[in-house]
């Protein structure tokens, strides 16, 4: 085998699986006649690694010489690592071959920054374009971003590119130019607005002329390390928000962040912050599927998410006057908002309903966790609610340290 | 002719085993005789499978796969319950369930009766138990389009053994159709031996003698095209490589990708 290959792929690998995007959803493109591939709206995690996280694309920098020395990150210029560039030839190679085996449904391609931004970016580019059009791959392709990129080089990553990301890497700019000096928020934003306006243009055309060329299909995300700098999960969440709502993003991504330096700028981590960033996601969903508002999971009063429970139990603790529910009769809106009820749970409630009662035995039927939910619902045979609960005691009870007397005897 | 949907079942109190020959067409031309005959099945089985009843002194009735009478038992299925409910009931008799025949029998008997589709009258035992196993079906498809892992041979057909925990190829392989319309590939279920050939143009079931000797994902090297190696070597390395081993979390690990199906998985030999 060439041995130079594995070489690199081993590094350039290394070096890019800080990037916690694996998404490889949201996107249609479509087989074509005598092409490789298509791209899964659902996505498919094709292999999962022993950190747990999913393995979706081959996700590979282009190279990991970098002109930059971020703190936060490996292939900061300072660091003694070893260093290797692909060529345009072997990426392609490599992500058709692994295509062909049903390894992977696509590319993340990013790279280290050599000469300058648009030195870059017009690499990653020409790697997706020929991809799409001399090897008629149709599978997913996610690009990085590379800020301060021109506009004319992020157009054309639009267009052979399913999703594109720049990354804001931390949230909060100050802590970005005491870690990242060379980087400000202005270069990231620039390529993002760009793309949004890109987006918005290209759906408008769509809608005129049906054979418009895709343009960036799953939209853009951005990713930030958490952990490595000062922000609350009130100031993340809020951030998070308004990239969703103002730059219309598909997803924000928390890193937690890994100590990869000894650097005097960070700080020293026994281990990564894992449970606050599960904690982030959870709130992270509720805003984007449960219709949850930033100021309703996290405030002034509160500006840290709890780490022993989910965000969503915790609403319902702070606000039992809401509680229980009827689900014979709640809208949609409160049935979700209820801990242990899922999307998918709320819909079966939903619509269920229509032909019959909802009994605690239908609900244990469907699979809702009602060790939580039972708390929060008001249904013929749920007897835990003859109890005066507050949410103290729930709390101890979920937490094992006191037993749940209803379910005792009924168990 | 009779739509038989309009029969009314008279459910009489003759109650009776009925036994097919445990193909798909062949419950669902059983499902087309119980309408027509105003049968009450308490067993239906494959031939050969039925339990000899104690109580009664009754043969079980066998019905004959007709292939007509099950396709108007599935028009009615679509008439009523959609597309939804035809793919429902497939993916059910899919799902190797122990009960499944029973499952599908009151499943349609509740279809036929209220007339509209009843996929989430949840409060009705068998049309909950339909979409459990719908969704087990759909979880293990899913990673079917995962997990399949192909290994190119020399003749240059993608090869890919698999034992899926129910018999989820022919609703399986359309996927890999689509993805793969310019390969030869061909998936094979070493579980139940069969698999799906596809030769660039058109997809066919097939059965191999040599795959009753497989029993895990390595092929023998002859066997293998020039560079296939390679890529699984590559595909290891790359593997190891995007882990972080700072956040390692081996119980996460196994719920994503239980041990059964490492065998064939490339990345885990």
């Amino acid at each position: 085998m060439n041995e130079r290959i594995q070489e690199k792929l081993k590094i350039l690998a290394d070096a890019a699986k800080y990037d916690v995007s694996c998404a490889s959803s949201g996107s249609d493109r479509a087989a074509k006649a005598g092409g490789l591939g298509n791209a899964s709206n659902m996505g498919i995690c094709h292999s999962y690694t022993e950190d747990g996280r999913c393995v979706s694309l081959l996700k590979v920098l282009l190279t990991n010489y970098c002109i930059y020395d971020c703190a936060y990150c490996v292939s900061r210029s300072s660091n003694d690592v070893k260093r290797a560039a692909f060529t345009v030839d072997e990426v392609v190679e490599l992500t058709m071959e692994f295509y062909k085996r049903n390894y992977i449904e696509g590319l993340f391609l990013s790279s280290g920054i050599f000469k300058n931004a648009d030195y870059t970016m017009e690499r990653l580019v020409r790697i997706a374009k020929d991809l799409r059009l001399v090897h008629n791959f149709n599978g997913y392709i996610h690009l990085k971003l590379i800020p301060g990129a021109s506009d004319e080089l992020v157009q054309q990553a639009g267009l052979y590119a399913d999703r594109l990301s720049a990354n804001l890497e931390l949230p909060s700019e100050t802590s970005l130019k005491l870690i990242a000096p060379e980087k400000s928020y202005a270069q990231v934003y620039e390529p993002m607005n760009y793309l949004k306006e890109a987006i918005v243009e290209y759906k408008r055309e769509k809608k005129l002329v049906k054979s418009t060329p895709k343009f960036a299909p799953a939209g853009q995300s951005t990713q930030m390390v958490i952990g490595a700098s000062p922000e609350t999960d009130l100031h993340i969440l809020n951030l998070s928000s308004s990239l969703y709502e103002e730059q219309n993003l598909k997803r924000v991504y928390f890193s937690g962040y890994i100590p990869v330096s000894n650097d005097t700028r960070l700080p020293t981590l026994v281990a990564p912050p894992l449970v606050r960033e599960n904690r982030l996601y959870q709130a992270d969903w509720l805003m984007r599927f449960y219709g949850f508002k930033v100021d309703e999971i996290v405030d002034d009063q509160h500006p840290h998410l709890d780490m022993q429970f989910d965000p969503k139990l915790v609403y319902a603790l702070r606000n039992m006057h809401l509680f229980p529910i009827n689900l014979q009769t709640a809208p949609y809106e409160m049935v979700v908002r209820v801990p242990g009820i899922g999307i998918r749970s709320a819909k079966k409630i939903m619509a269920a309903r229509r032909y019959t009662r909802i009994h605690i035995d239908l609900l244990k039927k469907l699979r809702v966790a009602l060790n939580r939910a039972q708390y929060f619902i008001d249904v013929p045979g749920n007897l835990l609610l003859r109890k005066d609960y507050y949410p103290e005691l729930i709390r101890k009870e979920l937490a094992g340290e006191t037993k749940p007397q209803q379910l005792a005897l009924f168990a | 002719m009779m739509d038989f949907m309009f029969a009314k079942p008279n459910i009489s109190l003759d109650e009776c085993v009925v036994t097919y020959d445990g193909t798909y067409e062949g419950l669902l031309t059983v499902v087309f005789e119980c309408y027509r005959l105003k049968l009450a099945p308490t067993v239906i089985k494959p031939s050969g499978a039925a339990p000899q009843s104690l109580f009664t002194s009754q043969h079980p009735i066998e019905v004959t796969t007709d292939n007509a009478s099950a396709k108007r038992v599935v028009a009615g299925i679509r008439k009523y319950g959609l597309q939804q409910a035809v793919m429902d009931v497939y993916k059910t008799f899919l799902s190797e369930d122990s009960n499944r025949e029973m499952v599908i029998f009151g499943y349609l008997r509740l279809l036929f009766s209220i007339q509209k589709p009843i996929n989430t009258r949840y409060h009705v035992s068998e049309v909950l138990r339909v979409s459990q196993l719908v969704k087990q079906m759909r979880r293990e498809v899913h990673r079917m389009h995962a997990f399949v892992r192909f290994q190119e041979l020399a003749d240059g057909l993608f090869f890919a053994p698999i034992e899926p925990d129910f018999d989820v190829l022919p609703v399986t392989y359309q996927h890999f159709k689509a993805r793969y319309a310019s390969m030869q590939w061909c998936i094979y279920d070493i579980k139940r031996d069969y698999g799906v050939l596809y030769n660039g143009q058109t997809v066919e079931e097939v059965k191999l003698e040599e795959a009753k000797a497989l029993n895990s994902v390595q092929l023998p090297a002859a066997l293998l095209s020039g560079k296939e190696q390679d890529y699984q070597q590559l595909w290891r390395d790359y593997f190891n490589s995007t882990n972080i081993i700072e956040r390692k979390n081996i119980k996460l690990h196994l719920r994503h990708v239980p041990t059964r199906y490492w065998k064939y998985l490339t990345e885990k030999q």
